[in-house]
């Protein structure tokens, strides 16, 4: 039996003289809002009311000080996600507020510190969407610096990059719901690989296309700024499969996965610039997230239920190969940039 | 009605993203390197975000949360730009104040700096996750909103959907707008304050036409908000310009008064006219003019940066032209300059009658305007710019070398020190290659960077007026072998590093003819400022270097950045 519920508690101060109609209506709208199972009520003399509903939700209790315009009332219920607003605002309509001070609380096992109720599983989860939404975050930063390598201006580069960015996620979140995933596990092993793909070999895209586009800036510009949408989109299908993926455990760990994944987000931002940048040329940055990545993946296929062995092994032989060549690039960073510059940037003449 | 609930989803959006994008680029500005700034504060503004969202579940009055929120968000938007100035200009005063010797050696100066960087680091990043953490939850609020007034419309997930899509199609006009009308148009202080003023008209619009019941203390407030926001449009001129000559004057002053009463500090500060701030595309030029030991020196910064004092210029340019023609014996013919916008440089080059053909390439056209019409950089480069021998060419230095193929026999080059990746670029060895493909076989190119002698004169922090000597470091040693390894790397073999009072140049060249570093003795009428000692000094300095691979500094691994 699940315990996570919500409790409501509200103090409401009236600005007319008192009227019994209002405790009446406040009592309409729990008829209407619950399922009452009972109701038990006392009047005090020579005023003043207490009354007490329960009801299959849980319970509801009220009382008036009519010598003081104001009464009290404590709402609890177990469902974990219930939201109070429209019945406090159905309340706020009704009556003529003066004052009014409320407070949610949260019971039962949704009340328990987070730390306290991880579980082995979940953690694996947990950690997963720390290093994809870092991943995330350095695509981004990767895709502006690709673009202010090639274009120059690099703040102007980073201006447009992260609007672009976050508006291709939020198409992609959008989309997610379109495409309606069935397996959504096999759908984030499929997006990561994608990714790995097409974020891992930008920089060496984004100079391959120097080359051949050098006096067609606009073409040039399209072809980059198409990359950023690309990764974008991807990129947004992750949250919401992470999320999907952790409501069918619990539904609570949804929220945390939210809250893990802009917690990667801030790692990414602080790891890019300080160590990063310094340390490794654009093509080692980009290796470096396609293995960050790439181990994401093969972390997932344990949990994937395959059809038959030959599946399961092509799934392994590419995330094997994503591993590779990420530890190549990593490795020979220094003669694949050096090649690449030659060969591409300088030109030779 | 949820055609409104998306507008202002879509409006409350782009004010958010703006202030991110005000806060990371006017960091980016005043200290230098933009990948650090802008990876930061997005990264910072981003968890905001998410803690915001997630703190704005339990809310059970959003119209009042939002109102709140908004009137919050207004403020930090409207005073980020000035409270960075604020803290900046405080900053660098306390930094040349240590310097002036109240400090006593390097090691604590450092220190100090650590730790003033990091506090104002500290404040101002604070500033970015209020942002993040009150725009988080402008979406729950609003889609909380809309559930309760759209009853008939119940919000279903497509619903929801729409409210998502229509916050990211506010951020991506939010960046567009920003980046390509914003802030290349107007200042980032006005900037700052057009998006306040949207902030609080959609603020106002929540209160008057989404019956959100609003408590009059936050109604007078809106109104005291809505008045000052008006004033402050009269008064943000005046504000940059106390900030410009505290931020510029106040550091010298202090030093050069030794009484340090600070009533004559603040007037000092004050007085000399204003700090003139131009606006262009590319850069802010900032001159002005400050007394310095009874002088007038008129300088003249670019994004903050040092770029040149009338009291030393002559020294310095003088040294940059004429000695790399001494110590080749060769005068130039077919001369090719890059950068130099304030035309000094080619009042020197202006000397030599042997130049047949002059190529004078410069990014910022609004600088070269600058310097041919500003009265007193006219007169200091006399004219230069005017001559109708000269070719200009407006335009970027590294995309022309690139597509250059004519050949010259030397290259000028006077660029801004490496604050950022960008000006990096313009010292990577792509560059210097670039430069050689465009050299006669015997030609040779010089350049200004920043380097140290054995000796350790502190070229960077004694661009600020004020000497602090200091002891050749590890991380002199290793900036000196980054410059040397670049070029190295791009091909030249023969390099000559140079001092000239306290700015370093590099001489560059493949020539098979004989050099003479022997200067002693070789005075002319061409360079009066240039006297036996410093000639003198030239093959008497020692640049400790190692040449190594791992030391180049390459565009797509930029390593040389102050």
């Amino acid at each position: 039996m699940q315990t996570d519920s919500v409790h409501l508690i509200l103090d409401l101060w009236m600005s007319e003289n008192w009227s019994d109609s209002w405790v009446k209506k406040i009592e309409e709208i729990i008829d209407r809002e619950f399922s009452v199972v009972k109701k038990i009520r006392h009047d005090f003399e020579p005023h003043g009311e207490t009354v007490a509903y329960i009801l299959s939700e849980s319970h509801f209790t009220l009382h008036s000080y009519p010598e003081e315009n104001y009464i009290s009332l404590d709402i609890y219920i177990c469902k974990p996600n219930y939201s109070f607003v429209n019945l406090v605002s159905e309340i706020e309509e009704f009556l003529p507020i003066s004052k009014i001070n409320n407070r949610t609380m949260k019971r039962g096992e949704y009340a328990l510190p987070l730390l306290t109720r991880w579980k082995n599983a979940e953690l694996v989860l947990l950690v997963t969407t720390f290093i994809v939404a870092a991943c995330s975050l350095l695509y981004e930063l990767l895709l502006a610096q690709n673009l202010s390598t090639v274009l120059g201006d690099s703040a102007h580069r980073y201006n447009v990059t992260i609007g672009l960015y976050i508006a291709s996620m939020g198409l992609g979140a959008l989309l997610y719901n379109k495409f309606n995933f069935q397996d959504k596990i096999k759908s984030l092993f499929k997006v990561e690989i994608l990714l790995i793909v097409f974020g891992g070999l930008s920089p060496i895209a984004a100079i391959i296309l120097d080359s051949i586009l050098r006096d067609h800036y606009i073409l040039l510009s399209v072809f980059l700024h198409l990359l950023i949408i690309i990764i974008g989109v991807l990129s947004g299908f992750e949250l919401p499969l992470l999320m999907d993926i952790g409501k069918k455990k619990r539904e609570r760990l949804a929220t945390i996965v939210l809250g893990v994944d802009y917690v990667g987000t801030l790692f990414a931002a602080i790891l890019f610039p300080l160590l990063l940048v310094p340390l490794f040329s654009i093509f080692g940055i980009a290796a470096i997230v396609a293995g960050l990545n790439s181990l994401v993946a093969i972390s997932f296929i344990r949990l994937i239920s395959f059809k038959n062995n030959k599946e399961k092994t092509l799934y392994y032989l590419v995330s094997a190969m994503c591993i590779f060549f990420a530890w190549y690039g990593i490795t020979n960073e220094e003669k694949i940039s050096e090649y690449l510059i030659s060969r591409y940037f300088l030109g030779a003449r | 009605m949820k055609k409104n609930y998306l507008l202002l989803t879509c409006i409350l959006s782009f004010c958010s993203i703006s202030y991110e994008l005000l806060f990371a680029n006017t960091l980016a500005i005043m200290s230098g390197n933009v990948v650090l700034w802008h990876s930061l504060t997005i990264g910072i503004y981003i968890a905001g975000l998410g803690l915001g969202t997630f703190r704005s579940v339990d809310i059970i009055m959003p119209k009042k949360k939002l109102v709140r929120v908004e009137l919050l968000l207004c403020l930090i938007g409207a005073i980020s730009v000035a409270s960075i100035y604020f803290i900046t200009a405080i900053y660098e005063t306390a930094l040349s104040i240590a310097k002036a010797g109240y400090i006593a050696d390097y090691s604590s100066y450092i220190t100090l700096k650590t730790q003033l960087r990091a506090l104002y680091f500290i404040i101002c990043e604070s500033l970015v996750f209020a942002v993040g953490y009150l725009s988080g939850f402008e979406l729950p609020l609003i889609m909380a909103m809309a559930s309760t007034d759209l009853n008939q419309e119940t919000m279903d997930e497509s619903n929801e959907n729409q409210f998502i899509a229509f916050n990211y199609f506010g951020t991506l006009i939010g960046t567009l707008i920003f980046a390509y009308l914003l802030i290349p148009i107007i200042d980032a202080l006005y900037t700052s304050l057009v998006v306040a003023s949207i902030n609080l008209l959609a603020c106002l619009w929540l209160v008057l036409s989404f019956k959100a019941q609003t408590e009059k203390r936050i109604k007078v407030s809106l109104l005291i908000f809505s008045v000052l926001l008006g004033f402050s449009f009269f008064y943000a001129k005046s504000f940059e310009q106390i900030f410009l000559r505290v931020y510029y004057r106040a550091g010298t002053t202090f030093i050069d008064d030794d009484r340090h009463d600070f009533k004559t500090w603040w007037k000092k500060t004050m007085d000399k006219g204003d700090v003139v701030r131009i606006k262009t595309l590319y850069q802010y030029i900032d001159f002005f003019n400050v007394s310095w030991k009874g002088k007038d020196e008129f300088i003249l910064m670019i994004n903050t940066n040092f770029q040149f004092s009338s009291l030393n210029e002559r020294y310095y340019h003088e040294g940059f032209v004429h000695i790399p023609v001494l110590i080749t014996g060769k005068e130039p013919v077919d001369v090719l300059v890059l950068g130099a916008g304030d035309g000094l440089l080619l009042r020197e080059l202006k000397k030599y009658e042997s130049i047949k053909s002059l190529t004078h390439v410069e990014l910022d056209p609004e600088m070269h305007e600058l310097s041919k019409s500003n009265d007193v950089i006219s007169s200091l480069n006399e004219g230069a710019l005017s001559d109708p021998n000269i070719k200009t060419i407006i335009g970027d230095a590294f995309q022309f070398l690139r597509k250059s193929t004519k050949k010259y026999d030397a290259i000028f080059i006077d660029f801004p020190y490496p604050q950022d990746y960008n000006v990096s670029k313009l010292f990577s060895y792509e560059f210097y290659t670039f430069v050689r493909r465009n050299l006669t076989p015997n030609g040779y190119a010089v350049f200004d960077v920043p380097l140290r002698t054995k000796e350790g004169s502190t070229a960077s922090e004694s661009r600020r007026l004020i000497e602090l000597h200091s002891t050749f470091t590890d991380s002199d040693f290793e900036r000196n072998s980054i410059v040397m390894s670049t070029v190295s790397k791009a091909g030249f073999k023969i390099r000559i590093p140079y001092l000239v009072g306290k700015e370093t140049f590099l001489l560059i060249t493949n020539t098979n003819e004989q050099l003479n570093y022997d200067l002693l003795g070789k005075l002319s009428d061409r360079y009066p400022n240039l006297d036996n000692d410093a000639l003198s000094l030239i093959n008497r300095q020692y640049f400790p270097h190692v040449i190594e691979d791992q030391y180049v500094n390459s565009v797509f691994h930029p390593l040389l950045v102050d």
